[in-house]
């Protein structure tokens, strides 16, 4: 092999995987968002009265879901018809403040809203719902979004009394 | 320990009483030359035919082959490239003789000889199944330290997260089983706990090759065989003493984004590896161990290893050898299970910080093999797999952490009777006791077990042969019933003209619960995981159809399709009780193509190979994909070796896998856990031998992951990200 037939090849070795290399693969949720902006979600303010003992908070987080009455609340996860918080906390105060950014964007409405107490160790059965957004003047009625446009809806807030739970629907 | 002094006993013990030294042994070596310009040939696998003697060529094509007793042998020579030469020699006593041999190229390329496919010596194309093979200077090229880091470059093989897939086998099982069975030097080598394989546990720089049967291999090897088996082939020691030293230091790139970078300090890899293999008349000697450290391009996911290795063998006569190998592995490792997010890739979640493991493996093997007649052939074998491995990864009941020590112990025999030179017939029995003492995690539990196999192979014309196998297991595992398995296997080759082989196999496989699938309690993260002692054995069936074809003796083709049928998978699965079980409750099939070609051109100075892989992995009982398993496997890799340079590229792509554990993902276990895409990596290696200026060095450099592609190869888990290596390395 002569030192020509050497470059040719090696030329076209790194002509053919010099290709490979355009894609750069994952990337952080910001850039492969596209310089990060929000498409849909709800925040608010959640109210807490009579905190249950700690043994019995083993997590707390809001939920959204797409359809009403809704199932399991761990099938609907399951399903992806249900979003969620992370864990709300700490524990313990008067109240706290949440955003939940939907990762389905796909969503055109939702439907239910809760605040979901996981009370013993069995992550899917151990589950219970504490708190419930209603319809603004209407504390019968669950309460729904329309998703139609993009950005963030404020103001959905909810009260959790833990020793006066929302009937089960 | 009183094992090996009884073992040294015997060796020695052998020796003092004079055993095959009743006479003044001969000698026979020899120049090996070939056709074209007598250019002396180095590495020619010279073998005394029906003996256990043999050697290779040295770098000025000689070998001698001493210590012979009086009588005729015939010399065997080959090599890739030429064709096999035979020549008779009878030697009298205390004989010197000295033969040169010339070799003339063959018109196509001459198949390597592999031992698994048969559980024998056979030439590559005469195998009824898929067989692939890597040499040990393909980890070298790669500064492989495991040997997943080349079985990636297989056709049909890929890595998910260290758990090996022969055309789509295994999936992901969470280091509890495997569906590819692994041997060392024909031996099982997986942990008693979890039975599945330590990549780490095997010393790179005792490989001499490995071997990569593909398709269900029950009816020979028994349990874990459902997918295919991977032979690890260690160096055997030569008449010319060698000493062997490498040394290599890295760096992982910086990550592409901001937010990935978790450490100011550079992440470095670095290793030293030392081996000697020598002769003392008929006692054989080799030991090797390696050092080396991995700071983890990911945090908390760092590494630290020794590694040891020696081997002793004894040949008593020219019929006759006894061989003892041990391997020793000490290492630490810290605890990646998934990242916080895709923000925060390579960083785990804040509880993992400060978890590791420390394992200590090693494994003690003894052998010995004996002609009795130029057709009789048998082999008794015994092995000791001690894993034992502690962690502070806390559990609800154990918060301190989990521990296990397994003993796998295995006794085999093997019988090869060439009843003529067109019929073999190949036997054995097998024994195994595997106990495990691991009270936080698995409990306490013994199982035995044994086995039975025989396998004929008829060549009933120059251009057809068949294999017909069967293999029975019994498996006892304490109060559970008694697991029984028949596999059979069937395979044909049909070559009607020396360039192109036809082959078509079918065979069943089957997989024994492991320990720790059948008997884990725990608890962690939010997940409880109970025992289910009423598991059954995974089974498989195999079928495939395949060809090779050589037309010029610069390129192979091979072709094939194949079907596997699965039974019975063992899974993870949450429960109506919101826990998590081992259960048998997928029924699979996997069916696909497989192609792949070789370039040998510029006399095999440009050397390259192209695969693809497509299978249908397909979930029978959820009429969906099977979770983990690409379709698409598609790899490439060229390497240019103009003397002294060498320059090789591997490209690997792997289709965007389908569908995962969704239950992590949407149960918030794994945020951005559903965050996958195709992989498509490029990796370069490039070499520089000194012995142009005198000087036994070769100067290495590896650029891993060469366009710092980012992947996941698991939920949660990134791919190794672009990473530099220098390597020294000395062989004299």
């Amino acid at each position: 092999m002569n030192i020509k037939s050497i470059l040719h090849i090696i030329t076209v070795i790194i002509l053919t995987f010099s290709n490979f290399g355009c894609d750069k693969g994952l990337a952080p949720t910001e850039i492969s968002q596209g310089g990060g902006s929000v498409t849909k979600g709800i925040s608010g303010t959640i109210h807490f009265s009579n905190w249950p003992p700690e043994s019995t908070l083993v997590d707390l987080r809001l939920v959204a879901f797409k359809n009403y009455p809704p199932g399991d609340i761990v099938a609907e996860v399951m399903q992806g018809n249900a979003q969620y918080t992370e864990t709300l906390k700490p524990y313990f105060s008067d109240s706290l403040s949440y955003t939940l950014v939907l990762t389905a964007a796909t969503w055109s409405s939702i439907q239910y809203i809760v605040v979901a107490q996981q009370f013993g160790p069995n992550i899917q059965a151990d589950w219970r719902m504490v708190g419930v957004y209603y319809t603004p003047g209407d504390s019968t009625k669950p309460g729904s979004l329309n998703l139609s446009s993009d950005g963030i809806i404020y103001g959905i807030n909810i009260k959790v009394d833990f020793l006066n739970p929302p009937p089960a629907q | 320990m009183r094992n090996i002094y009884f073992i040294l006993f015997i060796i020695f013990g052998l020796n003092a009483l004079g055993v095959g030294q009743t006479q003044k042994r001969g000698e026979i070596s020899g120049v090996v030359k070939s056709v074209d310009g007598n250019q002396l040939l180095p590495g020619v696998n010279v073998v005394l035919k029906q003996t256990v003697v043999g050697t290779i060529t040295n770098q000025s094509g000689e070998f001698t082959i001493s210590r012979l007793t009086p009588g005729e042998y015939t010399v065997v020579f080959t090599l890739v490239g030429y064709k096999k030469s035979e020549v008779t020699v009878d030697l009298t006593e205390g004989e010197l003789k000295s033969i040169e041999v010339i070799l003339q190229s063959a018109p196509v390329q001459t198949e390597p000889v592999i031992v698994t496919a048969s559980r024998r010596e056979q030439s590559l194309q005469e195998a009824p199944a898929s067989v692939s093979l890597i040499h040990s200077e393909e980890l070298s090229a790669r500064n492989a330290n495991t040997i997943d880091r080349v079985l990636q470059y297989v056709p049909g093989v890929n890595i998910t997260r260290g758990q090996v897939n022969v055309r789509g086998s295994t999936g992901y099982s969470y280091g509890v089983g495997t569906r590819v069975l692994l041997l060392l030097d024909g031996m099982p080598f997986l942990s008693g706990d979890t039975e599945e394989i330590i990549w780490e546990s095997i010393p790179t720089i005792a490989i001499d090759r490995i071997e990569v049967v593909k398709g269900a291999g029950s009816a020979l090897y028994g349990s874990s065989a459902l997918g295919g088996v991977i032979n690890v082939i260690t160096k055997p020691v030569m008449e010319e003493p060698e000493t062997y030293i490498k040394a290599y230091g890295g760096t992982y790139s910086t990550p592409a984004y901001s937010t990935w970078e978790w450490s100011d300090n550079a992440r470095t890899l670095s290793g030293l590896s030392a081996s000697r293999l020598q002769k003392f008349g008929d006692l054989s000697v080799g030991v090797g161990v390696s050092r080396t450290l991995d700071d983890g391009f990911k945090r908390n996911d760092y590494w630290k290893r020794w590694n040891g290795w020696s081997r002793v063998g004894y040949t008593i006569s020219p019929y006759q050898s006894i061989s003892v190998s041990f391997n020793f592995m000490d290492q630490r490792r810290g605890n990646f299970l998934y990242w916080k997010d895709l923000d925060y890739a390579l960083e785990p979640k804040d509880d993992q910080l400060g978890q590791g493991v420390h394992s200590v493996r090693w494994n003690l093997t003894a052998g010995y093999n004996h002609f009795l007649s130029n057709e009789l052939y048998y082999t008794v074998r015994a092995s000791w797999y001690r894993s034992d491995w502690n962690d502070n990864v806390p559990s609800n009941n154990y918060p301190e952490g989990s521990s296990s020590i397994s003993d796998n112990i295995l006794l085999e025999t093997q019988m090869n009777y060439q009843m003529s030179d067109y019929h073999y017939l190949t036997g054995g029995l097998l024994g195994s006791f595997n106990r495990v003492d691991a009270m936080k995690i698995f409990g306490i539990h013994k199982a035995r077990g044994g086995a039975a196999y025989i396998q004929d192979e008829i060549k009933w014309f120059s251009s057809l042969s068949t294999t017909v196998g069967v293999r029975l297991d019994l498996q006892k595992m304490e109060d559970a019933a008694t697991i029984n398995r028949l596999n059979p296997k069937l395979g044909i080759v049909y070559t009607p003209f020396t360039a192109l082989t036809f082959r078509a196999s079918a065979g069943s496989g089957f997989r024994a619960p492991s320990v720790a699938e059948t008997f884990t309690n725990t608890d962690a993260g939010g997940l409880t995981i109970l025992p289910n002692p009423n598991l059954k054995p995974e089974r498989s069936w195999s079928y495939e159809i395949g060809g090779t074809y050589i037309p010029l003796q610069e390129i192979e083709i091979n072709v094939s399709g194949f079907v596997n049928d699965f039974q019975d998978l063992i899974e993870p699965t949450f429960g109506l009780d919101g826990n998590v079980h081992f259960q048998n409750i997928t029924s699979a099939q996997i069916s696909g193509v497989e192609g792949s070609i070789g370039f040998f051109l510029f006399d095999r100075g440009w050397n390259s190979r192209i695969s693809y892989t497509y299978i249908y992995p397909e979930d029978l009982t959820k009429h969906d994909v099977l979770k983990y398993r690409p379709r698409k496997l598609f790899y490439i890799s060229t390497e240019i070796a103009p003397e002294p340079f060498r320059l090789g590229i591997d490209y690997r792509y792997l289709s965007r896998v389908e569908r995962i554990d969704q239950e992590f993902v949407y149960l918030g276990i794994v945020p951005d856990g559903d965050q996958r895409v195709p992989i498509s990596v490029v990796d370069l290696h490039a070499s520089l031998n000194w012995q142009f200026a005198g000087l036994p060095l070769i100067t290495r450099m590896n650029i891993n992951n060469l366009f710092q592609y980012y992947y996941v190869d698991m939920i949660g888990n990134m791919g190794p990200i672009r990473n530099y290596v220098f390597t020294l390395e000395s062989k004299f």
